[in-house]
């Protein structure tokens, strides 16, 4: 784990803090990357970790003069899905959000921290780079602007110095002549680290293509524009001529290696499919109907005001949990699901994968389903959490758990908690869903005995008090 | 699925206005059946039929004024040729139900200053879009509002370039200085709002209304924006006259 945890502030006390660590020093804000490696024990010497999950100044999604889109450093994955500025001029991007991990991930997944992990498969990359997006990075010495293509300088290695970190990513807005698609291919629609992704931005006058971008992800080291794709379609109409030529030229650009996830042959076969998706895509009249303008985000909270200033001394955690008020020490320096577990004996809250992949640890906190195991113990400060253990009132189960037991959808119950949670959060956030809707909501749970048709039977036919 | 569906959907998608028309019954010798469907569009384009001839051109003109007035219309018209005011000669009748498909209300906040920011965060109990307005760039800076307030750092004047203001945009002038309201209503005056107020004093609203006149605003123009904005609530802090503002909002949305 960590030496020290600092929940930061203000983004004035970030810059201090990291110009005076000595240590090894990780910034976290939804930590769904950063937990994964700590928990996987990647950070025997971690020093310090700042929490800057609840500076409000980084909170934002805003429109400047320019007409210019800023996302702020803790913008998270479903904050985009359901900014309407974003759908509106930034679709792309909605695109490649709406396709990373599951709902309860993405209210903590920042887009920033998709871009500062810089693995070559995320998904958020190859968009904002055919955005030609920007990054402000500010330390103590001031701000500096770089462009997001000049941010990778390899594998997983960006231009950020020691004391410094993004404040935000901006870009110009689409306007009416331009148009875009995302691509992505994963093992399976939900909790997929890509195999493959691609972009395509392009510029029309009249018909014409006047300026074109393709970029793909997860072929090689960083994400890379398909230069001789980009030349060929400029000047052109797009036909099904031209798609096919130019998927074909892209796939050639890409020069796809060989890894865990895929053979170079797999992925030049691929990478050409999915520019020629993607180019389909623009031609498409209901392309913005293939995500629905409110997807389930388990969030029933718009919004959340920042940390009480000065009432964190570095271990004791003051937290509401099934509304009851605990004050803790010496629980700061592990997850949330094991303070809950091993600290207040609160066990329906399991540990399966604690990768963030399984969904069993799954709890609410202020008003979003999340994966505990993903959370440091310490984001519990003057935070409200609701377990299993909360559900139901006056000792009484709640609906969900009434109609999974009535429909036998459990068998041998460890997955369970975290379903049942996904489906109450679902619930709350939308009494009535579909089928897709429910199974949208359980993207990010996995059960291994009874199987999903038991279970979303169950959450179809709950009974509402 | 019907396809009159989806092309209604992509109409919602891209926010242009439109009507859905449907033969909701019918009886004899009518030109469409009942479940027959039209959209029509502000321009008066459509797409689909309820029959075609005198009875469509009949429904499109009630599909057009419906979408003026916001309101759903049920209409029964007779192809009799005997009754006077028949539509055909097929010898039937049809009853059409009309309705407008209208997007949802969008408050255009002028000012990310304290009433500014409290009627943003009591709006977004409500079902409205939430567009928040200022000229300064790092008005928001260290405050926290709602998730779905998009903010637009502006001039005001610049707007109606960036923003589509229609029928449902309600305008809620809240700025810091009466220069910016001088400066920045003339150009917004010229779109097509739902309404418009202003937040102030008499005194402010008269020299910020004389400033305007002697700019060249048609008195008629000026005299849309109804200042003090809000109901007479008695409000004093920034959550009452938030309050106050909305209620107006309320009453002038439902008012038909």
């Amino acid at each position: 784990m960590w030496k020290h945890y600092h929940i930061v502030e203000t983004s004035e006390q970030l810059a201090e803090l990291l110009a005076t660590q000595e240590g090894p020093t990780k910034i976290i804000a939804g930590g769904t990357d950063l937990m994964v490696e700590i928990n996987n024990e990647k950070w025997q010497n971690l020093d310090t970790v700042l929490d800057i999950s609840r500076v409000v100044a980084l909170d934002k999604i805003w429109q400047d003069k320019e007409n210019n889109l800023h996302i702020g450093a803790i913008v998270t994955h479903n904050d985009v899905l359901h900014s309407r500025l974003l759908r509106d001029a930034a679709f792309p991007l909605v695109q490649a959000c709406y396709t990373v991990a599951s709902p309860a991930l993405r209210n903590r997944a920042t887009v920033v921290g998709n871009l500062v992990t810089a693995s070559p498969a995320n998904d958020t990359i190859p968009t904002l780079m055919a955005l030609d997006a920007k990054l402000v990075l500010a330390s103590v010495r001031g701000e500096r602007i770089v462009p997001l293509s000049e941010f990778y300088k390899g594998y997983r290695q960006t231009a950020l110095e020691k004391d410094e970190y993004v404040k935000e990513v901006f870009f110009k807005g689409l306007t009416a002549n331009q148009r875009g698609s995302f691509r992505k291919q994963g093992l399976r629609k939900a909790q997929a680290i890509s195999i493959l992704n691609c972009c395509v931005l392009l510029s029309f006058e009249e018909d014409v293509i006047s300026d074109a971008k393709v970029t793909m992800g997860s072929v090689g080291p960083v994400v890379m524009h398909a230069p001789s794709a980009e030349a060929f379609l400029i000047g052109k109409v797009l036909d099904d001529t031209v798609i096919d030529e130019a998927s074909r030229i892209a796939a050639s650009d890409a020069k796809a290696i060989s890894d865990i996830r895929g053979s170079k042959e797999f992925r030049d076969y691929m990478m050409k499919e999915l520019v020629f998706e993607a180019l389909h895509d623009i031609t498409r009249d209901d392309l913005r109907q293939s995500i629905p303008r409110k997807p389930i985000s388990l969030n029933t909270k718009d919004d959340w005001s920042g940390v009480k200033q000065g009432e964190w001394d570095g271990d004791t955690i003051r937290t509401t949990v099934n509304g009851e008020e605990y004050i803790l020490t010496g629980a700061s320096k592990m997850s949330l699901l094991h303070l809950l577990r091993d600290k207040l004996g609160l066990t329906g809250s399991k540990p399966g994968c604690e990768e963030g992949e399984c969904g069993a640890c799954m709890v609410f906190l202020d008003g979003r389903a999340v994966v505990s195991c993903l959370i440091p113990a310490a984001r519990a400060h003057q935070a409200n959490i609701t377990t299993i253990e909360g559900l139901g009132e006056n000792g009484q189960l709640d609906p969900v758990q009434i109609s999974f037991i009535e429909h036998a959808a459990v068998q041998c119950g460890y997955c369970t908690p975290g379903f049942v949670m996904a489906a109450v959060k679902l619930l709350q956030e939308d009494p009535n869903p579909t089928r897709e809707q429910i199974m949208a909501g359980l993207s990010g749970n996995l059960c291994r005995c009874t199987g999903y048709t038991k279970i979303i039977e169950a959450i179809e036919d709950v009974k509402h008090p | 699925m019907d396809t009159i569906y989806l092309e209604l959907a992509q109409a919602l998608e891209a926010r242009k206005p439109v009507c859905l028309c449907v033969v909701a019954d019918s009886s004899g010798s009518v030109p469409r059946p009942a479940g027959s469907k039209m959209l029509v569009y502000a321009d008066g384009l459509t797409s689909g039929s309820v029959g075609g001839g005198g009875l469509e051109s009949e429904v499109i003109n009630q599909a057009l004024e419906a979408m003026r007035l916001g309101k759903t219309k049920l209409l029964e018209y007779s192809m009799n040729p005997n009754d006077e005011n028949a539509v055909g000669v097929c010898g039937g009748w049809v009853i059409v139900y009309i309705e407008p498909q209208l997007e949802q209300p969008t408050l255009l906040i002028l000012g990310a200053g304290h009433v500014g920011l409290a009627v943003a965060k009591i709006a977004s109990l409500m079902d409205f879009r939430i567009i928040l307005n200022d000229d300064r760039e790092d008005a928001l800076e260290n405050l926290s509002v709602p998730d779905k307030v998009e903010f637009i750092a502006c001039d005001m004047a610049d707007l109606p370039n960036k923003v589509k203001i229609t029928p449902q945009t309600f305008i809620i002038g809240v700025s810091r200085d009466a220069q910016l309201d001088i400066d920045g209503f003339p150009a917004l005056l010229e779109t097509d709002f739902a309404y418009f107020g202003a937040i102030g004093s008499r005194n402010r609203w008269i020299h910020t209304k004389d400033a305007m006149l002697e700019a060249g605003v048609l008195p008629e123009k000026a005299d849309q924006i109804k200042s003090p904005i809000g109901l007479r609530i008695h409000a004093i802090t920034p959550d009452e006259i938030a309050i106050s503002i909305l209620a107006e909002v309320i009453q002038h949305m439902h008012k038909k």
